[in-house]
């Protein structure tokens, strides 16, 4: 019995150390496998939402930015290691700039394709003949850096890029440093390719032609892995080694952790000493098309053998009730890893299922949030759903429609002809109405049509469906419509504008003449491509036009231009006008100019300075004669006159003076505004200049008993002499003739910030507010009588106004009813050298 | 004082009556008065002249061509020259002056002040 009972005792010692040691390897495999469990299914998941996108770009032919990154932002929270979900097109080198200008429209000022030089810095890319950028990426928070990064500029992105598009399959890449990347860790990419939707992917041929892009998510691997497990609470203990064993062997290690319990966010350094032996559970899983190996070993004593347990059995091997308790410890063992099966079972069976209610849950969301319209139709045309956007866009109640024809949406002849597809199909198996973006129109319930934008695809599964999407472009359509009646207008407007208007590009050459300008330079509208601005300017005026090209192209406003044109035929043309420059990027691409034909107005300012001569010596020779003959006869050259004939004479000779002054005055104003008054500038005693005006006015200030003040503050006066005191004394004379008896007229100079301000100063009847400003235009008195009864017609002010402006000064008046006027020049102490310029030009 | 001897040309026959009466009747001058400048020359020679006053614009010779005539005779060459223009353009004055007027009067002129402003420009030459 005893042998038996050593016998016994031994045999159980080692069923009992075997029975343990299984014990605490299944306990450990347990956590193991949970581990690779959960990192499995978080990987699945991820690159499920990677496939989202897809399912977006599925449904919808455009997306915009805003579109894509709500849908980001809807169909998954903030995960722990997905970096960025985004949107990677294929661009050719052609269509580059306008992609890149999308984006910067977009509000990315600085977006351009980037690649890393050998430095590994961002640096604009290069020319290849296709480019993968990113274009979309959500979050744009702490991904800024990798927008317009082409995948396509580095190798390992490019391989799995390549091989995604090939295969249609999910791919990832080896182990990536990120762009965007601030710490320490490594990314993996997993790009999903998307082709054209309705284009055939069945060859490799037929998917690299239709391929339009990639969906892509970056992942941070520490963050990715560590993050599950924290939360649920699983690895204590375990160290964890992930190789991808796709990769190249210097490439292979995706993650290492000495204990993944310890939620250290980097890759550990901490010894891992026991990744060998038989106590290393190793597992694979695959990821988007790469084998992740991981390498899991126990760390800790909970995964420790209990080897007391055996001895102790041993030590009391004798005692019956120790192997009665040692084999209902070995039970117990059993019943425990019955149990883990089926609670591993079990978590696996429930996680499935929340996979699949998830994903239901998601599609819905997306059909449900979708700005386009969504509806489903079997193959005879019958509508199975609606989404609320289809909903709102037609009128109907989607449990309203369900069953019902589709060609209820449209109006006719659509219908009709949607019917005849139909059952074409049926016939024929041919689906003509697959495809994108065709411009249908919808019929509203109420009645009303409007315009949609309809993309159609085959659902996969055991009956053919078809879902529809609609995107109301009614506003879309305006907005063409506006820019086409805006065009138009603008069109016609520079079509049928009499100025003559030109479009020169930056070398030069005519881009554009509208048809005045045609007719008026004698050359056919084919013609002008062929043709710059070096032929049409005249050779003498060629030079100077081509300045202010260079001028007007540098950004600066030279104002009115004068230049002469030539016609085809040779005939000189003068023209005036106003170039513009238009700028793209920064830089000038070409000139607008619009000119107006002067050449008759030339000829008009030419024969009326000749008329100013004519008039001048015409009018002034019988004047010269009738005063000269009163003269003469007033003085007593012809004997000694009395009486009435005096008076007479005096009569006569006034009105001689008067009309003297009038013509003096009309041919002032003309050369003035005609601008050919010529005026001498120098530096004029002030003293001398006043008193000069006073004596002009004395002798009418002493009819009228005004008192005459003058008060000179300045030691100066800079200007013409003659035309300055001209001015003045028509100021005064009129402040003479409008005050009343004994009043005072005070004349005052003085400079003041830069400026020499002449004042003339009354105690007359006033100006009303009103008539401010157009008592300086010609002919305007305040009253209609002022002309007769104070003498007159109404220039003095109008030459006054004309001399101060030709002086680059000006004249003001402050004036009150009642109480009296206050005229002031101003003139600059010293003249401006662009002043002086243009009036000797003008 | 000894009167002025003057040879005045216009060829507005009023003007040049009105110059003529106004020197003669209001200065007491002696005035030969001619409507053209061709004998300009010779008149200024035989009637021994102080000083010739002449129209600028005339038809035919103008001011500016008599003037160059007088000046181009040695016997004429040393007479005053003043220049009577209906022209108020400082231009046309800074011409006269370069080519040697004397003086330059302008029309309108004040026939009772005729004399006197000759005479001014006449004193200036002393």
């Amino acid at each position: 019995m005893l042998a038996i009972g050593i016998a016994l005792s031994i045999a159980a010692f080692f069923v009992l150390k075997h029975e343990e040691e299984d014990r605490a390897r299944a306990e450990f495999e347990r956590a193991a496998d949970g581990v690779a469990a959960s990192l499995d299914d978080k990987f699945r998941r991820n690159i499920d939402l990677v496939h989202s996108i897809r399912d977006l770009y599925a449904v919808s032919n455009s997306v915009e930015r805003a579109e894509f990154s709500q849908f980001v932002e809807r169909a998954t929270e903030p995960i722990a290691g997905v970096q960025a979900l985004e949107w990677i097109p294929r661009v050719s080198l052609a269509d580059r700039p306008t992609t890149e200008l999308a984006a910067q429209s977009d509000g990315f000022s600085g977006f351009v394709f980037t690649e890393r030089n050998p430095d590994g810095i961002i640096v604009p890319a290069g020319d290849r003949s296709e480019y993968f950028p990113v274009y979309f990426a959500s979050p744009i928070r702490g991904n800024e850096a990798a927008l317009g990064f082409d995948l396509g500029s580095n190798s390992a992105r490019a391989t799995a890029l390549a091989s995604a598009r090939d295969s249609g399959q999910p791919v990832a890449t080896e182990r990536v440093s990120l762009v965007q990347e601030t710490g320490t860790q490594s990314g993996i990419l997993v790009f999903v390719p998307i082709y054209v939707n309705g284009t055939p992917v069945r060859t490799i041929e037929e998917r690299r032609k239709s391929l339009s892009g990639f969906a892509l998510g970056v992942f941070r691997i520490g963050d990715a892995i560590e993050d599950p497990l924290v939360h649920a609470n699983i690895g204590r203990g375990i160290g964890l080694k992930i190789l991808d064993i796709s990769a190249p062997s210097q490439q292979q290690l995706l993650y290492e952790t000495s204990d993944l319990g310890l939620s250290d966010n980097s890759t550990s350094e901490v010894a891992v000493a026991s990744f060998s032996g038989d106590r290393v559970v190793v597992r694979e899983f695959e990821v988007a098309g790469r084998t992740w190996r991981l390498s899991l070993s126990p760390m800790s004593a909970e995964f420790g053998a209990r080897m007391w347990i055996p001895w102790t059995g041993l030590g009391g091997g004798l005692l019956f009730s120790s192997l009665l308790a040692a084999y209902g410890i070995a039970l117990q063992g059993r019943t425990a890893r019955i149990e883990a099966m089926v609670q591993t079972r079990t978590s696996e069976l429930y996680r499935a299922n929340e996979r699949i209610s998830e994903s239901e849950a998601e599609a819905r969301a997306i059909t449900e949030s979708a700005l386009d319209g969504i509806l489903t139709i079997n193959e005879s045309g019958l509508i199975g759903s609606m989404n609320s956007a289809a909903e709102r866009m037609f009128g109907y109640e989607s449990v309203d429609m369900e069953g019902k024809n589709i060609s209820l949406l449209m109006p006719e002849p659509d219908r009709t002809q949607h019917d005849s597809y139909i059952s074409n199909y049926r016939k024929t198996g041919i689906a003509r109405i697959i495809g994108t973006g065709r411009e249908v129109t919808g019929l509203r319930r109420n009645g009303s049509t409007f315009p949609i934008d309809l993309s159609v695809s085959e659902m996969d599964g055991d009956s053919r469906r078809f879902v529809g999407v609609t995107r109301d472009i009614t506003v879309r359509k305006q907005a063409e419509q506006a820019l086409r009646d805006s065009e138009e207008r603008y069109r016609n407007l520079f079509e049928n504008a009499t100025d003559l208007i030109q479009i020169i590009d930056a070398n030069g050459k005519y881009l554009f003449t509208n048809s005045a300008w045609r007719t008026a330079l004698g050359y056919l509208d084919d013609e002008i491509s062929n043709i710059g601005f070096q032929d049409v300017v005249h050779p003498d005026s060629v030079n100077q036009f081509e300045a202010i090209l260079h001028s007007v192209m540098k950004g600066e406003q030279p104002g009115e231009i004068d230049s002469v044109f030539v016609t085809k035929k040779g005939r000189q043309i003068a023209v005036r006008g106003s170039i513009s420059v238009k700028m793209e990027d920064g830089k000038p691409v070409s000139t607008q100019g619009i000119f107006r034909d002067v050449t008759s107005r030339l000829e008009v300012e030419r024969m009326k300075s000749e008329f100013i001569g004519i008039v001048s010596h015409e009018l002034r020779t019988p004047l010269t004669s009738i005063r000269g003959s009163l003269g003469l006869m007033a003085a007593g050259g012809f004997g000694e006159i009395s009486g009435d004939v005096t008076e007479a004479i005096d009569i006569a000779v006034r009105n001689t003076d008067r009309l003297t002054r009038m013509v003096g005055d009309f041919l002032d104003l003309e050369r003035i505004e005609s601008g050919q008054l010529p005026l001498k500038f120098e530096s004029c005693e002030a003293v001398d200049l006043i008193s000069e005006i006073t004596n002009n006015v004395q002798s009418i200030a002493d009819q009228s008993s005004v008192t005459l003040i003058s008060e000179v503050e300045c030691d100066s006066i800079y200007g013409d002499r003659d035309r300055i005191i001209q001015a003045i004394t028509n100021l005064a004379s009129n402040a003479i003739k409008f005050s009343p008896t004994r009043g005072k007229v005070t004349i005052n100079c003085r400079d003041e910030d830069g400026v020499t301000l002449i004042a003339v100063t009354d105690q007359g009847r006033g100006i009303p507010s009103e008539m401010q400003t157009a008592i300086f235009d010609r002919f305007r008195q305040v009253t209609a009588d002022d002309h007769r009864r104070r003498g007159g017609i109404g220039l003095g002010l109008a030459i006054a106004k004309g001399i101060a402006e030709s002086h680059a000064g000006n004249i003001t008046v402050d004036s009150r009813v009642g109480e009296g006027s206050h005229f002031v020049i101003s003139l600059p102490t010293i003249r401006a050298p662009k002043a002086v310029g243009s009036y000797l030009n003008g | 004082m000894t009167s002025i001897r003057a040879l005045i040309i216009d060829d507005d026959a009023d003007i040049l009556r009105i110059a003529q009466l106004s020197l003669e009747r209001l200065a007491g001058w002696t005035v030969t008065a001619e409507l053209s400048g061709g004998n300009a020359v010779n008149l200024a020679i035989s009637k021994r002249v102080d000083v010739v006053i002449l129209d600028v614009q005339m038809p035919e010779l103008d001011g500016p061509t008599i003037f160059n005539m007088l000046r181009a005779n040695p016997d004429t060459a040393g007479i005053p020259v003043v220049m009577l223009t209906a022209s108020v353009q400082a231009a046309d004055h800074e011409r006269f002056v370069a080519l040697g007027a004397d003086g330059i009067l302008v029309k309108p002129f004040d026939p009772t002040r005729l004399a006197g402003q000759i005479e001014e420009i006449l004193d200036g030459l002393k």
